[in-house]
């Protein structure tokens, strides 16, 4: 984790995939709300200087009671910042924090997204692991980290070990026995973050299991939601899900339309990876007047139109340009 | 071969599912030690004790089993069991205690028992001996039972046993003596170190019984009281998370332990740091004590696994009903049932209780003398009267703590360029300088030194 914190380095409300992925998440969960009160919800974040993910929750999911966590250095220009009076700061590392929540507070549900700078280490799995014990059914637990291999292991390959080992020290019976292919050291730079996040689910399904959550006799269930990649610099993983009763994953079911055999395997989960570059205002406009475009025929039109970009990432933006982010300077 | 009644497969025979006392005899057998079997006698007589208290209405007090004991004899040729505690009733006797399995139609024990299964009694005597006697006198009525497993055995169709006939008694309890022992069992009894160490075994497991009143004795020696105490003072406090659930009360308290009293002889007290780790409570009944594995929290689901680091740890999870059949214990009465939700919960609990130690113990290091001073400058309260229902873990400060060890800088120049490749080999080229220093130091101690 680099010490000096992302929101000193980049205007978070900037970086086009990151602006994407909130978008998504944000939109899965207004498609859930009406099987699930999620306005009654406590939204809890890490809400650095900027709270776009606050001012999301609170105006698409109509969520009013919110806990931002910051560092207590920086509290105070937090609570300066804060864009709603419902916004409390919890001034705290995030551990210190969601340590110290009462039965009563878990008491109500959660939408929880903790987006951290750095890698998914010790702390951030003991985050994880509160909340998935103790937050009432319904809850959703989202985390963001880092998922460059490179964070993960040492800068000597001789010597430090390798990223499978740093995981597994982690996150120990998670990680996929396959996750190194036979005759390698470690996992593949490129399957590095589908590794992790396979791992970050197994995790969180386990914890679930193994907490002894019940509803009426019948045990609580994880059903993952997300993971999103978004590369704007470093790749971040963008991971997680909900913890349901069995009456909550009746209503999933019937909202989602998939049996819960393949809600628990996954096949509810948003699943992207966002690695957009950004495009310059006139190839915005010029690509947005193709829209909506079926798959089959855009590959013409693009053409015709004279937008100079990838065919690759202009596929993207055919199926994301509903959420895709144009930022200009202003003067004020 | 007709077609099976409900339309199932055709019929082709009856495979046989009654079973073997052979079974019983021999093979549940395996699943406990001895000491455990004899512990299950205990247990029965505590049960007893509580019928009794329950039967003549004693006034609630903090030591309801005053008065009740049992006193084992063990020697090269028998194991005896004598109680003081009301005996069974020949109803009772008649229709379920010798019964394998606790029937259907049985009516509830007593509240908080702690027999539960219907097979401590048969399985001691088939452990240990092929010979025993059974003697009851219960208010009004007595009886006798005699086993002789050879005989029993040969008749595969026939379960029952006997009831002779005893004259009442006002001398009210059970007598259970076991003989022609297996001869790895007569060893077993003819050895000192067993009978110390069965001591010790009760005194650790029936600690908090004999803190109710309950008093054992083995042979001469009288089972010394294991005063489970924890540290409370200035800034000291064990934590306490008290809730129920399903008709099951839990009870969580756990802090720095305190050492046994004095009165605790020196060959009968536990090894020095054996006492530390979880401790899980079923009805009173000890069913891991000092516990440093996975059983309870150590190395469960990738919690950290127990340090040395940790010693002076102790913590206790009671779980007590009226039901003991909703409680998380085995048949054996000597592990937990590690998958019961009620107990898993629990363990979410007492991992985030031991958190609060294991950040004090890091602290700790930094000065291991001082705080081991602030620890001794404590008073203690016993376990079982630690007041509240939830409070916080507070623990010693140590001075230096929160600064840190003894601090110097490291200073040296390097070309700015080749500063700016290794911020960005670390993943971040915009990082300060004295950041790369930093990173680097540290990556050369973990990574080459193997140290955090």
């Amino acid at each position: 984790m680099s010490s000096v914190p992302s929101f000193q380095r980049v205007d978070y409300s900037l970086r086009t995939n990151k602006s994407i992925e909130r978008k998504l998440v944000f939109e899965r969960m207004k498609e859930l709300s009406s099987a699930l009160p999620l306005s009654k919800y406590r939204y809890v974040g890490l809400g650095s200087l900027w709270f776009v993910d606050f001012v999301l929750a609170h105006r698409l999911l109509g969520i009013d009671v919110m806990w931002s966590i910051e560092r207590a250095e920086r509290a105070a220009r937090a609570e300066y910042n804060k864009p709603y009076e419902c916004i409390e700061i919890k001034a705290g590392a995030s551990s210190e924090i969601i340590g110290s929540v009462s039965m009563t507070d878990w008491a109500t549900p959660c939408l929880a997204w903790l987006d951290y700078d750095g890698r998914f280490d010790l702390d951030a799995r003991g985050d994880c692991e509160r909340i998935l014990r103790n937050a009432a059914a319904g809850s959703v637990l989202v985390v963001t980290v880092n998922a460059n291999r490179s964070s993960y292991r040492g800068k000597i390959p001789e010597t430090s070990p390798p990223a499978v080992q740093t995981l597994r020290d982690v996150l120990g019976d998670a990680v996929p026995t396959d996750a190194v292919e036979q005759g390698r050291r470690d996992i593949g730079n490129e399957q590095f973050p589908g590794v992790l996040s396979k791992s970050v689910l197994n995790f969180m399904a386990a914890t679930v299991r193994t907490s002894g959550r019940e509803t009426g006799g019948m045990p609580d269930r994880f059903v993952p939601l997300f993971d999103i990649r978004h590369v704007d610099n470093a790749t971040m993983s963008t991971i997680g899900g909900i913890v349901v009763s069995w009456q909550q994953l009746a209503l999933l079911v019937e909202k989602l339309a998939l049996d819960s055999a393949a809600l628990f395997a996954g096949g509810a989960s948003i699943a992207e990876v966002l690695d957009l570059a950004p495009l310059t205002i006139k190839e915005k406009l010029a690509l947005d007047r193709l829209m909506p475009s079926a798959e089959e025929t855009f590959e013409a039109r693009l053409n015709e139109s004279g937008v100079k970009i990838e065919a690759e990432q202009a596929e993207k933006y055919r199926r994301l340009y509903n959420h895709f982010p144009v930022f200009a300077e202003t003067v004020f | 071969m007709s077609q099976g009644e409900k339309g199932g497969p055709k019929v082709v025979g009856r495979a046989h599912g009654s079973p073997t006392k052979d079974f019983f005899v021999r093979m549940i057998t395996r699943d406990i030690s001895l000491a455990d079997c004899i512990l299950d006698l205990l247990d029965n007589s505590i049960d007893g004790a509580r019928r009794s208290i329950k039967r003549t209405g004693a006034q609630p007090s903090s030591q309801p089993l005053t008065g009740y004991s049992a006193t084992l004899a063990i020697d090269e040729s028998k194991l005896q069991v004598v109680d003081n505690c009301g005996g069974i009733a020949l109803n009772d006797a008649i229709d379920y205690a010798f019964h394998f399995g606790r029937r259907k139609d049985a009516p509830k024990d007593v509240d908080y028992s702690i027999g539960l299964y219907g097979i401590g009694m048969k399985r001691a005597i088939f452990k240990i001996g092929r010979k025993a006697r059974i003697e009851s006198k219960a208010p009004g009525e007595a009886f006798s039972v005699d086993v002789d497993v050879d005989t029993w055995e040969a008749d595969d169709s026939d379960w029952d046993f006997d009831l002779g006939h005893m004259d009442p008694s006002k001398e009210l309890g059970t007598r259970i003596l076991i003989e022609s022992l297996y001869p790895q069992i007569a060893a077993a009894f003819a050895d000192k170190s067993f009978a110390n160490e069965l001591i010790r075994t009760i005194a650790r497991d029936y600690a908090f019984i004999i803190g109710k009143g309950f008093s054992v004795t083995v042979g001469a020696v009288t089972v010394p009281h294991f005063d489970y105490s924890l540290k409370e003072g200035e800034g000291v406090e064990s934590a306490i998370v008290e809730y129920a659930e399903d008709g099951v009360r839990v009870r969580i308290v756990a802090g720095l332990m305190n050492d046994l009293s004095d009165e605790v002889p020196e060959e009968l007290r536990p090894d020095e740091t054996d006492p530390y780790g979880w401790y899980v409570v079923c009805n009173d009944r000890v069913v891991l004590a000092g516990d440093k594995s996975e059983m309870t929290i150590w190395g469960h689901q990738n919690y950290r696994v127990w340090h040395n680091q940790y010693n002076g740890f102790a913590g206790f999870v009671f779980f007590d009903s009226e039901d003991p059949k909703k409680l998380p214990w085995t048949t054996t009465k000597r592990e937990v049932d590690v998958g019961d939700p009620l107990y898993l919960r629990a363990v979410g609990r007492m991992k985030e209780l031991t958190d609060v130690f294991v950040a004090y113990t890091n602290q700790r290091k930094v000065d291991l003398p001082a705080a081991k001073k602030l620890e001794s400058a404590t008073t203690f309260v016993q376990v079982s009267s630690v007041p509240g229902n939830a409070r916080p873990m507070r623990l010693p400060r140590v001075a230096g703590a929160a600064s840190g060890v003894d601090q110097t800088t490291i200073s040296y120049r390097k070309p700015r360029i080749e500063i700016k490749e290794v911020a960005e080999a670390l993943g971040d080229a915009s990082m300060p300088a004295r950041e790369v220093g930093k990173r680097t130091f540290e990556y050369f101690r973990r990574e080459e030194m193997g140290k955090s």
